[in-house]
C-alpha cells in the first residue's frame, strides 16, 4: 500500500457513522482479517457472513452451525476461520471452499476462540467453568492450561501479540502469564481495585503493534499494561498499569474493548448503551464518544487493522464508523503546499529585475543526475503496515480477497449478435458465489464432500449443563428454557434494558432465532420454525448480558 | 530499420548490475493476426498468459491464443466503437469501454456479456480491473473517473477527476491507488477506497497526457504526452526520473508498456508505424519493430514470456506478435 508515501500513516480514529452492513441474519460477533480486507460476521442463525470491506458487499456466506455463532477468529494467512457456536462446538473452516476442516465438541459453552498468532495449528479455547484449553489441530489433541485457583473457573485467556505467551485471568483478578510451548508460569500478578478488593477479569486484549495489552475488569476500569513490564516483574509481581481508563461520570461498564491497528487508541463499547468511547493510549484522555441508535445494546466491537474504521454490532446490524472524508484540495494542484502557519516571504535582490544580470548559467547538472538514477520497476517493498517487526516478508500465499463473479443480469436484446453458427456455451456461474445459490442449498457446499473430523473434548470437572451467556442464564441449570424474570448476570451488571431484536423473517426457508418472551421484553416477536434451531425444540431467547 | 537483430546482440555483457542483463532484445515477427474489420484500439494479454484480447472500432472484441496467434472467439454486444479492453486477474472476465457510453463485463468462456455498466455521459475511453477484480475503474470523455463494483455493476464512486477527457486509468499492484491521465495535462493519483485525490502531477501544462500507468511495483508512473515523449515519474516526490524520446506521438493515445520478463524495457507504439523499445535505465532505443502499415496504436507485453503484441489503425487492422530471446 503506497499510501504511506502519500498519506500520513498516523492513524486517527473514526469520528462519525458511515453506514451499516445489513444482511438477512442477525449479527452477533465480528472480526477483521489481518489486512482488514474482509470482515467475518457470526450470526445468530449459525451462519458466518464474510463481507468484502472495499465494496461493502457480501463476499461469501458459510452455513457454519445450527446454533448462533458466538466467537470467530481468522488465521494469519486468511485462509481459515475458527468459529464457536453456542452448542459448544468449535469448528475450523476453509474460507475459499466453505468446507469444515475439523470440529471439536466441548462439554461447556465456549466464550472465546483464538488462533495462535503465528502458528495456525494451535487454537486457544476458553470454555465456561473450565480452564482454557489449547487445541492442536493437526492431531486433534488438547492441553488444559494450569490455573491459579481451582475453585473459581471463570477464566479468560489470550495469546500475546506473537503467541509466545498466554495470559489468563480469573474471577479473582489473578493474571497468569504462561509460556505457550511448555505452559510454564513465567509471571503473575493480581489486579486490585482501590481498596485491595479483587475484581473479576472479563477480557484481555492485545494490540496488533507494540507490546501493550488491556484488561477489562468488573470494576469498570480498563487497565493498560506493557507486556514487557509484566515479564520483568515475574511471579507475584506488582506491575503498575500504564493507564487506567474509565468513565467516571456514568460508571459505565464495558462490553468489549480493543486497540486500534497501530495500538495508539483504545475503543471500548459500553455495556449499557450504544456508545463507543475512544481514548488515546499514551495520554489516557478521552478523545471521542461515538453514539449509536438509542436503546440498542452493543454486542461486539472491532477496529480495522490499518484504517481508522471501527465496526460495531448492535441489534443484529453491523455499524461502520469512519472518518469524515474531507477532500484534500491541495492535492489537486501539483505544486501546492499547505502551510500550517504564516510564512514571511523574503524578496530576492533580483526579484523585480527585468533582466537578471547576475544570473549564472542555469543549473543543468541537477536534472541530469536525476535522470541517471537507476530505477527499479519490478521489486516490491513489503508494506510496513502489514509486516510485523520480527518478520521479513509478507506471506505471498495469503488470502486477501475472495473471488467474486459478476451477477448475471437479464439477457438483453442483442441486435449485433453473433452469426447463427456461433457456438454458445453455458454460463460459468454455476459455481459462482452468488448468494441465491448459497441460500438455497442447506450447506453452501457441493454434495460430495468429505465429512469433517469431529473430536469430543473431555474436560474434567466441567459441568455440562451450562448455557452460553448469549442464549440465556443458567437458572435451574437443567433445561435450556429461557428464564422469566431477571437474569442473573455472572459478571455482575446493571439493569436489563429492553432488548428488542430486529426480527428478520426467515428467508428462503432458513430458520431464524429470535423469539423473545418474559417480562424483560416489551414486544413479542414471531416464534420460529421448529427443529433446526434449538435442540429440544424449545424456544431460546437471546439476552444480552453485560 | 530492420526488425531483426543479429543473434549475438543478446550476449550478456557485464552491465551495471551483477547479474546477466541483455543489452538489446531481438524481437522478431512471429504471427500476424488478421480478423478485425476496422482499426484496432487496444490489445491486452490475459494474466495467465494464455490469451490475447483485442478491441476494435468494428465494435467487437476478439480473443486469440497468446502463444500461437490462433483465433478463438468474438464477443459481440457493443453498438459503437470500443476503445479499451482489460482482463480480470483470474483471466475469466473482460471489461470493455465503448463509445456507446457503456462498459461491458464479459465472461470469456461463454463469450456472453454478463453486465453492462451505464452511467457515463460520453464516450468511455479506458478501463481496468483492480488486482482483486472486485472493482472496475473507467475514464471517459465526460471528464470523470468512475469506480464500479464488479458483482452488482453499481457505480460506487464518481471522481470529478479532470477538466478534459480522461485518457487512461490504472490501478497499482495492490489495488490501493488509481492513477488517471487526461488531456488537461495532469496526472492524478487517487485513493481507491475513499476516492480522495492524493496527488497531482503536472506533466506538462499545455500537452495532453495520452497514456499513464503504474510500474509493476507501483512505485513509478509512466506517462505519455502528445509531444512524442514518455516520462517515468517517482510520484511520491513528484520528480521525472527518465525521459524516452525518438518516436512519434502527437495525435493518438498510444499505449505503452513495461517489459520485465527478460531485460527491462519500455515498449510503445508510434505514429510512424514502428514499435519502439527503450532500455529503462539508459533511455536508449534498443530496437524498432517494423511491419505495420499504419499508426501502431498499442503495444502490450506478455506476463511471463518475451512476447510483444502490437496493433495498428485502419490501413493495417492487424495485430502482430513479436517474440524475443531476451
Amino acid at each position: 500500500m503506497n499510501l504511506e508515501l502519500l498519506e500520513s500513516f498516523g492513524q486517527n480514529y473514526p469520528e462519525e457513522a458511515d453506514g451499516t452492513l445489513d444482511c438477512i441474519s442477525m449479527a452477533l460477533t465480528c472480526t477483521f482479517n489481518r489486512w482488514g480486507t474482509l470482515l467475518a460476521v457470526g450470526c445468530n442463525d449459525g451462519r458466518i457472513v464474510i463481507w468484502d470491506f472495499l465494496t461493502r458487499g457480501i463476499a461469501k456466506i458459510i452455513s457454519a452451525h445450527i446454533h448462533p455463532v458466538c466467537s470467530l477468529c481468522w488465521s494469519r494467512d486468511g485462509h481459515k476461520l475458527v468459529s464457536a457456536s453456542t452448542d459448544n462446538i468449535v469448528s475450523q473452516w476453509d474460507v475459499l471452499s466453505g468446507d469444515c476442516d475439523q470440529r471439536f465438541r466441548f462439554p461447556s459453552p465456549i466464550l472465546k476462540v483464538q488462533y495462535h498468532p503465528r502458528d495456525q495449528n494451535k487454537v486457544l479455547v476458553c470454555p465456561m467453568k473450565s480452564a482454557p484449553v489449547m487445541l492442536t489441530l493437526s492431531d486433534s489433541k488438547h492441553v488444559v492450561l494450569p490455573v491459579d485457583d481451582d475453585s473459581d473457573l471463570n477464566v479468560v485467556a489470550s495469546f500475546d501479540r506473537r503467541g509466545e505467551y498466554i495470559y489468563t485471568g480469573n474471577a479473582k483478578g489473578k493474571i497468569l502469564v504462561l509460556k505457550t510451548d511448555s505452559q510454564d508460569l513465567v509471571a503473575s500478578f493480581r489486579v486490585t481495585t482501590g481498596t485491595s478488593n479483587t475484581t473479576a477479569i472479563k477480557s484481555i486484549e492485545f494490540a496488533r503493534k507494540g507490546s501493550c495489552f488491556l484488561i477489562n475488569t468488573a470494576d469498570r476500569i480498563i487497565r493498560v499494561y506493557d507486556g514487557r513490564e509484566i515479564l520483568t516483574c515475574g511471579r507475584d509481581g506488582e506491575p503498575e498499569p500504564m493507564q487506567k481508563l474509565q468513565d467516571l461520570v456514568n460508571r459505565t461498564p464495558w462490553k468489549k474493548c480493543c486497540f486500534s491497528g497501530d495500538g495508539e487508541y483504545i475503543v471500548a463499547g459500553s455495556a449499557r448503551q450504544h456508545a463507543l468511547y475512544i481514548w488515546e493510549k499514551s495520554i489516557g484522555n478521552l478523545v471521542k464518544i461515538l453514539h449509536g441508535t438509542r436503546g440498542e445494546l452493543l454486542l461486539d466491537v472491532a477496529w480495522h487493522p490499518v484504517r481508522p474504521i471501527i465496526a460495531s454490532i448492535s441489534s443484529g446490524v453491523v455499524s461502520i464508523w469512519a472518518q469524515n472524508q474531507v477532500e484534500n484540495w491541495s492535492a489537486f494542484a501539483p505544486d501546492f503546499k499547505e502551510l500550517d502557519e504564516n510564512v514571511e516571504y523574503e524578496e530576492r535582490e533580483s526579484e523585480f529585475d527585468i533582466e537578471d544580470e547576475d544570473k549564472s548559467e542555469p543549473e543543468q547538472t541537477g536534472a541530469d543526475a536525476a535522470e541517471d538514477e537507476e530505477v527499479d520497476v519490478t521489486s516490491v517493498d513489503p508494506i510496513a503496515a502489514f509486516c510485523s517487526s520480527d518478520e521479513e516478508l509478507e506471506d505471498s500465499k495469503a488470502l486477501l480477497y475472495l473471488p467474486i463473479a459478476p451477477e448475471v443480469e437479464d439477457p438483453e436484446e442483442n441486435p449485433y449478435g453473433p452469426p447463427p453458427d456461433a457456438v454458445q456455451t453455458s454460463l460459468m456461474d454455476e459455481g459462482a458465489s452468488s448468494e441465491k445459490k448459497r441460500q438455497s442449498s442447506a450447506d453452501g457446499s457441493q454434495p460430495p464432500k468429505k465429512k469433517p473430523k469431529t473430536t469430543n473434548i473431555e474436560l474434567q470437572g466441567v459441568p455440562n449443563d451450562e448455557v452460553h451467556p448469549l442464549l440465556g442464564v443458567k437458572g435451574d441449570g437443567k433445561s435450556k428454557k429461557k428464564q422469566a424474570g431477571r437474569p442473573k448476570g455472572s459478571k455482575g451488571k446493571e439493569k436489563d434494558s429492553p432488548f428488542k431484536p430486529k426480527l428478520y423473517k426467515g428467508d428462503r426457508g432458513l430458520p431464524l432465532e429470535g423469539s423473545t418472551k418474559g417480562k424483560v421484553q416489551a414486544e413479542l416477536s414471531q416464534p420460529l420454525t421448529a427443529g433446526a434451531s434449538c435442540g429440544a425444540g424449545d424456544q431460546t431467547a437471546i439476552h444480552v448480558l453485560a | 530499420m530492420a526488425a531483426e537483430e543479429p543473434g549475438d546482440a543478446c550476449s550478456s555483457s557485464a552491465w551495471r548490475r551483477r547479474q546477466e542483463v541483455p543489452e538489446k532484445p531481438n524481437y522478431a515477427l512471429k504471427y500476424t493476426l488478421v480478423g478485425h474489420s476496422a482499426a484496432v484500439s487496444s490489445v491486452k494479454f490475459s494474466p495467465d498468459g494464455e490469451w490475447l484480447a483485442s478491441s476494435s472500432a468494428d465494435k467487437v472484441i476478439i480473443i486469440w491464443g497468446a502463444y500461437d496467434g490462433k483465433y478463438k472467439k468474438t464477443l459481440y454486444g457493443h453498438s459503437l466503437e470500443i476503445s479499451d479492453v482489460a482482463w480480470s486477474s483470474d483471466s475469466t472476465c473482460l471489461v470493455s469501454a465503448s463509445d456507446d457510453k457503456t462498459l461491458k463485463i464479459w465472461d470469456v468462456r461463454s463469450g456472453k456479456c454478463l453486465r453492462t455498466l451505464q452511467g457515463h455521459s460520453d464516450y468511455v475511453f479506458c478501463c481496468n480491473f483492480n488486482p482483486a477484480s472486485t472493482l472496475i475503474v473507467s475514464g471517459s470523455f465526460d471528464e470523470s473517473v468512475k469506480i464500479w463494483e464488479v458483482k452488482t455493476g453499481k457505480c460506487l464512486k464518481t471522481l470529478t477527476a479532470h477538466s478534459d477527457p480522461v485518457s487512461a486509468v490504472h490501478f497499482n499492484s495492490t489495488g490501493s491507488l488509481i492513477v488517471s491521465g487526461s488531456y488537461d495535462g495532469l496526472c492524478r493519483i487517487w485513493d481507491a477506497a475513499s476516492g480522495q485525490c492524493l496527488k497531482t502531477l503536472a506533466v506538462d501544462d499545455n500537452l495532453p497526457v495520452s497514456f499513464v500507468k503504474f510500474s509493476p511495483n507501483g512505485k513509478y508512473i509512466l506517462t505519455s504526452t502528445l509531444d512524442s515523449t514518455l516520462r517515468l515519474w517517482d510520484y511520491s516526490r513528484g520528480r521525472c526520473l527518465k525521459t524516452y524520446t525518438g518516436h512519434k506521438n502527437e495525435k493518438y493515445c498510444v499505449f505503452a508498456s513495461f517489459s520485465v520478463t527478460g531485460g527491462k524495457w519500455i515498449v510503445s507504439g508510434s505514429e510512424d508505424n514502428l514499435v519502439y523499445i527503450w532500455n529503462v535505465q539508459t533511455k536508449e532505443i534498443v530496437q524498432k519493430l517494423q511491419g505495420h502499415t499504419d499508426v501502431v496504436i498499442t503495444a502490450a507485453c506478455h506476463p511471463t514470456e518475451n512476447i510483444i503484441a502490437s496493433a495498428a489503425l485502419e490501413n493495417d487492422k492487424t495485430i502482430k506478435l513479436w517474440i524475443s530471446d531476451c
